[in-house]
């Protein structure tokens, strides 16, 4: 009996153990999915077929081959496609082995062919693709990045090829990127920062720019080639009691480098805007490139896939810092603050409806208003150099050496000209100095100097000007007479570049009307331009109206040129020809009376009389419209020969 | 090879030059009516053509061994006016009119009056590319005294009744036109005891206006004129001359407005003579011509379309 509950017992344990074993190898088989499936970004949805097992506590692990499609078409393009797809494999839930990103544009062509119960259309566009290699859900291996042309469904040419090499999803060893016209070449030192020289050939402009690092990953240097020369520039040395900042690569090139550039070329005379160009381009392409095995446009390529421990990063660049003390942080800041406060009381100055009457009336005012003047061309110089100084790059550039590249040469004359009543004058006036070579300390004293000095002009004329306003009750009407008068001197002025030839003809003697108006109306007295201020306002106006009728012109002769114009059918040629119609009208009104008219409105440039003058071109086109549908063979017989303005005007009725 | 081809491979006496055919198959009908009417155009041809032949075969008559040219060739001058005067939309009266000269007791080209010829139609547009006349024909022939003695009429009349078909095929640079005219003519010679013979004659036209200096046919251009006619006839008085003409007459021309042009050219002509088919004339020809439109509708009629911009 015992002997058969002991074999019993040993049945038991082994069913058991076999019923688990059983449900254990069951829990470990792949399985397949095909469907619908998301990935680690919101809305990114796609079709994705993979392999998975489930665990005993029921989770999913992704094991097997993966692969995902997303397809999405833009509506701003007709019937482009575009395509996202993945496809590698993983391990226990782990990217591991090759895997392939591909981007595709494809336009699908007309025509198709007929597979079975398929169409297929061949498309043509380009594809990106990322060929990448993970161990353990960590980049690894060699990287390849492709853009290629496809026409008519087949790859015809390679555009761009990005290879890099990773350990750990840092960058070692050679970088480099091809085009057919660019070549660059980097390396990175085991730990990932760059090293040695970064060389960016572009072979069709035949020069070459390059980037200089030490085998530790300090940026040293930069020089450019072409042909026959070649130049270059050192940075900072770093010494090991040195702080330093540790910058990804990408935000070295795109944010940092550039600053670099820009200082530099203020007293490298080799920098030139063509220079600069080259340089600027190929740190683009540096960047694309760099950004290209884990980017596409704003998507993390690698981010939103599950099981990838990290993305391949762009490698490290370091910086020594220039930390400055709070002293000069504060010098800065004060600087900014009065630059700010500088600017807006300008502004309101340059406003101020009363500061041209001011300058005709008052020569003290007119003396402070040339000051103005040379402060107004200083302070756009003081706004390119704060932004120098404020940029965040900064604090990778030695302060004193970055004054040395970036302090402009302010020079101020020691006496001011003006003109008054039509007169030239000149008197000294004390602007504030700036040392050559200037330290950051010189630079804030400078400023000081040259607020105190700013103030003092804009104080005396913010004075005279208040005094103006409260002479004056007619500020309003002034304010709409000086826009006026600003809005003729633009018309006709040499800014305005869309006059047409008959507002250019009459430009010259409008502006100076125009001036001497307005002189006229600053010397009256307070009572008389009360009294007459709507007179000159009326004549600023009559001149924007005779603008407006001389720009209407061109049209007004096309319309004419066509309506005067028929077509006829020749019979013995058998085509259509264009024939003017009612000639000695159309020929009396293009030979005499629009130069008589354009002549009239030279010669008799015043107030009501440019009105008039205006309205004529109007009332001259309107009898031409008119005529045309009337019977004119009394009207061309009588204009046969005839040469005189008068008599022709007589003839047409028309009635100026 | 179409079959106009092969009937002119087997036809190539009848005097008409294969090429020319071509070019009459190439232009006029493929781009007007098509295959069809090429092939009822040509056997049309080609069978009065056929019936004169056999005509000859029959008569005879002593004939040469070879085909005779006049030599050297007669010289005229032709001083045309043609008008045409717009009546209606679609309806212009066509009025034309040559004072036709020839070389004489030693002066070439304008020795006496040869003919006073009017030709007068209606012509209807039926598009800007398609349009036909109908009309008749008033030919004044005068014969030298001298030469003629007393048997012989100095002035003879010689009317007709016409009707033609112009097609004009537009091109960005030129315009081809092809011409169809049909005549119905009484004729009587220079004796007084002749009597009137009545034949039918049918001709075609190829031309085209090439402008010169110019783009496009506009006022101010002058152009060339590439111009070949060729003129059958048939009828009982016809018995082995179906061929009356080839013209070939290059043409420059000038535009001076949308309604008057002026052209110059030489005209070289050969056809056979009625009474002996293998007898052919041979001819230069001076031309100078003025050409000119007259509107003749309504003012109102006339007044460009009024445009609502206004």
């Amino acid at each position: 009996m015992r002997h058969i509950i002991r074999w019993d017992f040993c049945t038991l344990v082994l069913i058991l153990l076999s019923v688990f074993q059983s449900r254990i190898v069951q829990a470990q088989t792949r399985q397949d999915f095909s469907g619908t499936y998301s990935l680690k970004l919101k809305d990114f949805e796609g079709k994705a077929s993979y392999q998975y097992l489930i665990e005993r506590r029921r989770d999913t692990i992704l094991d097997g081959r993966f692969s995902f499609l997303r397809t999405f078409e833009n509506e701003a393009e007709d019937r482009v496609v575009k395509a996202i797809s993945y496809s590698g494999r993983y391990r226990s839930g782990v990217a591991n082995g090759k895997w392939q990103f591909t981007f595709k544009k494809l336009k699908p062509q007309d025509t198709y062919t007929v597979d079975d119960f398929s169409l297929r259309y061949p498309a043509s566009g380009r594809e990106e693709s990322v060929l990448a290699n993970f161990t353990e859900g960590l980049p690894s291996q060699e990287w390849l990045f492709l853009v290629r042309a496809v026409e008519l469904g087949e790859i015809v040419d390679t555009l761009l090829s990005v290879r890099g090499k990773f350990i750990n999803a840092q960058p070692s060893g050679a970088f480099s990127a091809k085009t057919k016209i660019i070549n660059f070449s980097a390396h990175y030192n085991s730990s990932g920062f760059a090293t040695s020289d970064w060389v960016f050939v572009n072979t069709k402009q035949a020069y070459q720019d390059t980037r200089l690092f030490d085998e530790n990953g300090y940026f040293i240097g930069f020089e450019f080639g072409d042909r026959d020369t070649k130049y270059s520039v050192r940075f900072d040395t770093v010494f090991e009691d040195q702080k330093s900042d540790t910058l990804l690569t990408t935000e070295f090139f795109g944010d940092v480098f550039p600053y670099f550039v820009d200082v530099w070329r203020r007293k490298h005379a080799w920098i030139t805007e063509e220079v600069r160009s080259k340089c600027d381009s190929g740190t683009v392409f540096i960047v694309q490139s760099l950004s290209s095995l884990t980017k596409k446009d704003s998507l993390q390529i690698w981010d939103i896939l599950p099981g990838i421990k990290a993305s391949p990063n762009a490698g490290h660049v370091l910086l020594r810092a220039f930390t400055l003390n709070d002293e000069d942080e504060n010098r800065i800041d004060e600087m900014r603050t009065t630059q700010k406060k500088m600017l807006e009381k300008m502004e309101n100055y340059r406003k101020h409806p009363q500061r041209a009457f001011g300058v005709l009336n008052d020569e003290e005012f007119a003396y402070l208003d040339a000051v103005m003047s040379y402060f107004s061309n200083v302070l756009p110089q003081h706004n390119t150099l704060l932004a120098y100084l404020n940029n965040p790059a900064r604090q990778y550039f030695n302060v004193d050496s970055l004054l040395f590249y970036v302090v402009p040469k302010l020079s101020f004359p020691q006496e001011i000209n003006y003109d008054f009543n039509e007169i030239k004058r000149s008197k000294a006036y004390e602007f504030p100095k700036l040392k050559s070579n200037p330290s950051l300390a010189d630079l804030h004293q400078y400023f000081q100097d040259f607020k105190v000095s700013f103030d003092h002009a804009n104080d005396q004329l913010k004075a005279m000007l208040e005094q103006l306003e409260k002479q004056s009750a007619l500020s309003d009407l002034e304010s709409d007479l000086v826009e006026y008068r600003d809005s003729v001197l633009y018309l006709f002025g040499e800014e305005n570049d869309s006059k047409n030839k008959y507002q250019k003809d009459v430009s010259i003697l409008m502006l100076g009307y125009v001036d001497d108006l307005f002189k006229e109306y600053a010397r009256l007295e307070i009572e008389q331009k009360r009294d007459s201020i709507d007179h000159f306002l009326a004549c600023f106006k009559e001149a924007v109206g005779l603008y407006l009728h001389l720009d209407d012109l061109p049209r007004k002769l096309k319309r004419l040129d066509e309506i005067y114009t028929r077509t006829i059918w020749n019979p013995y040629l058998m085509v259509d020809m264009d024939e003017r119609v009612k000639e000695r009208v159309y020929t009396a009104f293009e030979n005499y009376l629009l130069p008589y008219l354009l002549k009239q409105i030279k010669e008799n440039i015043s107030c009501s009389k440019i009105q008039k003058n205006g309205e004529n071109i109007q009332t001259l086109y309107d009898r031409m419209l008119a005529i045309r549908d009337e019977d004119t063979r009394d009207q061309e017989r009588a204009l046969r020969r005839e040469k005189d303005v008068d008599v022709i005007l007589q003839i047409l009725n028309v009635k100026f | 090879m179409s079959c106009l081809g092969k009937v002119l491979d087997n036809k190539s006496y009848i005097g008409i030059d294969k090429p020319m055919f071509l070019v009459m198959n190439k232009f006029l009908f493929s781009r007007l009516f098509g295959k069809c009417w090429i092939n009822i155009f040509l056997v049309f041809t080609l069978s009065i053509s056929w019936q004169f032949v056999n005509a000859q075969d029959e008569s005879g008559s002593q004939r040469p061994d070879a085909a005779v040219f006049r030599s050297p060739p007669g010289n005229n001058t032709w001083f045309g006016t043609y008008g045409k005067v717009r009546i209606t939309d679609k309806f212009f009266w066509d009025a034309q009119t040559h004072f036709r000269t020839a070389g004489y007791a030693g002066t070439p080209f304008v020795g006496r009056w040869a003919q006073i010829y009017n030709r007068h139609g209606i012509q209807y547009l039926v598009t800007p590319n398609f349009n036909m006349v109908l009309g008749g024909v008033l030919r004044l022939n005068f014969s030298p005294s001298e030469i003629n003695g007393e048997n012989f009429r100095n002035l003879r009349f010689e009317p007709r009744i016409w009707h033609e078909y112009i097609f004009s095929i537009p091109y960005p640079r030129f315009q081809v036109y092809h011409r169809l005219r049909f005549e119905h003519r009484w004729s009587i010679g220079n004796s007084v005891d002749a009597e009137w013979i009545y034949r039918d004659r049918w001709r075609y036209k190829f031309f085209m206006n090439i402008p010169i200096n110019n783009q496009k046919l506009i006022p101010g251009t002058w152009y060339f004129t590439p111009d070949v006619e060729i003129i059958m006839q048939s009828g009982s008085p016809v018995i082995d001359s179906p061929l009356e003409d080839l013209r070939i007459n290059p043409t420059i021309g000038y535009i001076a407005s949308p309604r008057v042009k002026y052209t110059a050219s030489i005209m070289y002509t050969t056809g056979q003579t009625l009474s002996d088919g293998a007898f052919y004339n041979t001819r230069w020809i001076a031309r100078f011509n003025i050409y000119f439109s007259i509107d003749a509708r309504k003012f109102v009629e006339r007044l460009p379309e009024v445009k609502m911009l206004d």
